[in-house]
């Protein structure tokens, strides 16, 4: 629930508040004095929010924070081959857009490198380009912060930051390439539409971008469509950066300005220890200064077991199907195992091929229990290089990003 | 009513309608405020100064998920001060990084904790 109040269209000031049943005189302390000469449509002082309204997400969705809006999936929410939008996660650094005007919308590319900048229409951009879709993976840097010792601040993440929907838009490259890029261009920044959670017009919520090399690749798209609908406005709409396998806070939602850089992008979170890790590895709790640390790109190989729920008891069977995900960033994954005796022995999982670069990969196994009694099922991806999933939490970084760990259900046999 | 109560009522109005994401103006009474456990913060001394000056930018969600010694806290208030618009906490700072260093503290954890699971379910399925 948030208190506000709108005038002139501006948000002039919110709070928000947890508990549900609560009065503006429970906040206050206070009676409301006149409260019965509030007028009948008078946009309270206090509208209370629930992240769920408006938002069409699954009720089992997890929220981590309500201002600004962070909501992650839990395990078995992701067993779609495709995740539906009532699935993805949501980060938020910034309060998201109270309503886009589609119509008046437009995307305004400029900066040091861009040779013709200039601005398009939505239409524009549909009419003018070659459209693409590809099944591409984001997952936020910080997921699986919350199993960081000594804890990482931020939003406490489990497992559920990730998805795999299927992304409609035109290439980046394709856009670029019409501006016109300049030889010194370094890196393409992203500008958005949200609020800066101090609603300081001046500043900014979020503005980060990738690399021209990352720019160049064929599903590295402007985005406007998810799932074969348009774009949901708490995922971007109209239009948004899908950059596949790179932290998702690389993928700017609410585009209105790119700006093709003669630098290395230093606009929010870009800089300090924001999505970034030591350029050397680090022992846990280490303090690191702002000037060693590097920018995450590629995220790192790892998996979801999605199937089943954890917590299945079997009862009058010692079989079990399981399924899940494994992607690697911006590489394939080689093979998935699974063990059953916390890692002492491995089995092979029947491992599908992408559908495209940069999508995941489903497994499944057919598991057979010696007897009864409790187990856990861990699986452990592996990348095109021969590189594995750590059982346990890898790399402690000062703001708790990349831990691939291996994901673990609990079954008993009884 | 009395009328100081309602001065204060009007006031508090008004500072809502008006500010954004400002500080508190002036000593903050405690008393004034509301109860804090409605927030989900825990109620302990500090909490209402907790919620003046964090809660009018963020969740109190993005403080009770987190965990961090005394240092680390200010190290966050140092951070939002630089790059948030976070306002000088005056003496107020001390209170509050009390308040959240005793009861938003690391405890010590493993690498790996045993999985938890909420309820144990029949699955349904036969293989």
């Amino acid at each position: 629930m948030y208190i506000c109040c709108v005038s002139n269209g501006v948000m002039k000031r919110r709070i928000f508040l947890r508990q549900t049943g609560l009065g503006l005189s429970g906040l206050l302390g206070l009676e409301v004095v006149f409260a019965s000469s509030m007028p009948k449509d008078y946009v309270p002082l206090m509208d209370r929010q629930d992240p769920f309204k408006n938002l069409n997400k699954h009720k089992q969705m997890i929220v981590l924070n309500d201002r600004p809006l962070n909501m992650e999936a839990q395990a078995h929410l992701l067993n779609d081959d495709v995740t539906p939008a009532d699935k993805m996660f949501v980060r938020n650094n910034g309060i998201t857009p109270e309503k886009i005007d589609v119509k008046d919308w437009r995307l305004v590319i400029d900066g040091e490198s861009a040779l013709n900048g200039r601005s398009f229409t939505l239409d524009e951009l549909k009419t003018t380009f070659d459209s693409y879709t590809y099944q591409l993976v984001l997952e936020c840097g910080g997921n699986g912060r919350s199993e960081f010792n000594p804890p990482a601040k931020g939003n406490q993440w489990t497992i559920g930051a990730v998805s795999c929907a299927q992304w409609t838009g035109v290439r980046l490259r394709d856009v670029l390439e019409r501006i016109g890029v300049k030889e010194d261009a370094v890196y393409l920044a992203y500008h958005s539409r949200d609020q800066h959670l101090s609603g300081d017009s001046k500043k900014e919520a979020i503005s980060r971008g990738i690399p021209i090399s990352k720019v160049m690749m064929d599903e590295t798209l402007l985005a406007y469509q998810m799932n074969e609908e348009d774009l949901p406005l708490i995922h971007g709409q109209p239009l948004r950066l899908v950059v596949g396998g790179w932290p998702a806070s690389a993928s700017g939602k609410w585009l209105e300005r790119l700006s093709i850089r003669n630098i290395v992008h230093d606009g929010a979170k870009m800089g300090g220890q924001a999505y970034r890790i030591p350029c050397e590895t680090v022992a846990p709790g280490t303090p690191v200064s702002d000037k060693d640390m590097c920018i995450i790109e590629s995220m790192p190989i790892k998996s979801l077991l999605t199937y089943p729920k954890s917590g299945a008891l079997l009862e009058n069977q010692k079989n079990l199907e399981i399924r899940g995900h494994a992607w690697a960033g911006e590489l394939a994954v080689s093979a998935v195992h699974y063990s059953i005796d916390f890692g002492a022995t491995w089995d092979v999982c029947h491992l599908s091929a992408p559908i495209n670069r940069l999508a995941w990969q489903h497994f499944n196994a057919e598991i057979q229990f010696p007897k009864k009694g409790y187990y856990e099922v861990w699986v452990r991806a592996r990348d095109q290089n021969g590189v594995d999933q750590p059982m346990i939490l890898p790399g402690w970084n000062p703001k708790g990003y990349l831990n691939n760990a291996c994901h673990r259900i609990a079954i008993k046999v009884v | 009513m009395k009328a100081g109560l309602i001065s204060t009522f009007l006031l508090l109005l008004l500072s809502f309608l008006l500010m954004k994401c400002d500080p508190p103006k002036g000593k903050v009474k405690e008393a004034t405020l509301p109860d804090s456990t409605m927030l989900g913060l825990i109620d302990d001394t500090g909490v209402l100064l907790v919620l003046q000056h964090c809660n009018a930018c963020h969740s109190t969600q993005l403080i009770s998920q987190n965990r961090m010694t005394k240092v680390g806290w200010k190290s966050t208030i140092q951070w939002m001060q630089a790059t948030q618009n976070l306002w000088d906490l005056g003496e107020d700072e001390a209170i509050i990084l009390t308040y959240l260093a005793k009861n938003y503290a690391p405890s010590a954890i493993g690498r790996r904790q045993s999985l938890v699971v909420e309820q144990w379910y029949a699955l349904d399925e036969k293989n």
